[in-house]
């Protein structure tokens, strides 16, 4: 059916495996036993490791590095999709008051007093 | 159906009467990555809902997220990319006609999906154990009655089939029954207050069960795919066995491990997040 000869990518699988092992682990150490002063660069650090991997994972073991541009367009037109909402929030958010936050209170405060 | 009707034999691609083989391996390629996209919007949006009451709820999701136990979900992540690492190494098997090896590797990612769920049945018992319930369990009994109430109107539907009953006034019967079994159940357990003190503390309640929410509903809907992961890959190894698979046909071995790598995928991002971080 396919011309082409299947080369072996058994090697290439393992590195990845112990590649996606190690991050892991570096994930674990960095949230359990290094703490960073702010709370969000935790986050981002642990997304950042995240990503890494799950790129790791959709280029060599979903085979996505030897695919063709419409197998591309179809992975990455949700992942734009994602990051437009997920982008959308992280703008909307900090301009948000939080639940049970004191300033509330103040602010309202200061508009029955004038 | 005569033309679209498949004749398969050990190790040949399927003859698909309205289309060459290259162009049934492509489509099929195809649309297992468009599914996988819509499987990666359907979790982006819990991930998203996820951001917004972290960022509402900060305090209650870091209370929670100390309530997680990292160490299984460390194990999980870890035989996950495992029992993945095998299942792309079952593909590259069969792109060289190894149908024993296929069958050998992702047996091993069975095994490991077991795993994953035994992990996760250990987890969510003892979480139950202490009672952090994703929402009252009030709401639980009735879905739980509701759901017993469709049963039981399912299994009338089947017995009509045989028995000559009616099937419209059977379903009406199982509905009416459904909803009326539903509000009982809702008025039995909740009482108000009763819930709290016999399940849910009131403390939980006011710290953590936002967190639990989401938390129940990510990873069940991702222990959901897994066992469908599972049945995906039991069916390649049942065709394993008969040496289905060749160079020249191996679709359903990648097209399932694809499913499974999405798995993966999945709980990368969900064990920081919610192990982690919180």
């Amino acid at each position: 059916m396919r011309t082409e000869q299947h080369t072996s990518h058994v090697k290439t699988f393992t590195i990845i495996f112990g590649l996606l092992l190690f991050f892991t682990f570096i994930t674990v150490f960095v949230a359990k036993y290094i703490h960073f002063e702010s709370d969000l660069l935790t986050i981002f650090f642990a997304m950042l490791i995240a990503s890494f991997k799950a790129v790791l994972v959709v280029l060599f073991f979903m085979h996505l590095k030897y695919e063709n541009p419409i197998t591309w367009l179809y992975f990455i037109f949700p992942v734009v999709i994602l990051f437009i909402m997920l982008g959308g929030v992280f703008m909307d958010n900090p301009y948000r008051v939080q639940l049970g936050d004191d300033k509330k209170v103040e602010h309202s405060k200061d508009v029955s007093a004038h | 159906m005569s033309h679209t009707e498949v004749i398969a034999k050990a190790g040949e691609a399927p003859v698909v009467h309205h289309m060459d083989t290259k162009t049934a391996y492509d489509s099929a390629k195809l649309g297992i990555w468009l599914f996988l996209a819509t499987e990666l919007l359907l979790f982006g949006v819990l991930f998203t809902a996820f951001a917004i009451f972290r960022w509402m709820y900060l305090e209650e999701f870091t209370y929670g997220a100390e309530k997680l136990n990292w160490k299984f979900g460390t194990l999980n992540t870890v035989i996950l990319i495992f029992s993945s690492f095998t299942a792309a190494l079952a593909v590259d098997a069969a792109q060289h006609s190894q149908n024993k090896k296929v069958y050998k590797y992702f047996f091993i990612s069975i095994i490991c999906a077991f795993m994953f769920l035994v992990v996760k049945y250990i987890e969510y018992y003892a979480k139950f154990d202490h009672g952090y319930f994703p929402f009252n369990i009030g709401y639980f009994a009735s879905a739980v009655f509701v759901c017993l109430s469709f049963a039981i109107g399912a299994a009338y539907f089947g017995a009509s089939k045989f028995c000559g009953y009616s099937r419209v006034k059977i379903s009406i019967v199982s509905i009416v029954s459904a909803i009326v079994l539903g509000f009982i159940a809702l008025k039995i357990f909740y009482v108000e207050g009763a819930h709290d003190v016999v399940f849910n503390t009131q403390e939980f309640n006011e710290q953590y069960k936002i967190f639990f929410g989401l938390y129940y509903c990510m990873t069940w809907l991702h222990a959901l795919h897994v066992i469908i992961g599972l049945g995906l890959l039991t069916w390649v190894v049942l065709l394993a066995k008969k040496n289905r698979f060749s160079d020249k046909y191996y679709t359903p071995v990648e097209v399932s491990a694809l499913y499974w790598h999405l798995v993966d995928l999945i709980w990368i991002y969900l064990f920081p997040l919610l192990y982690l971080v919180g």
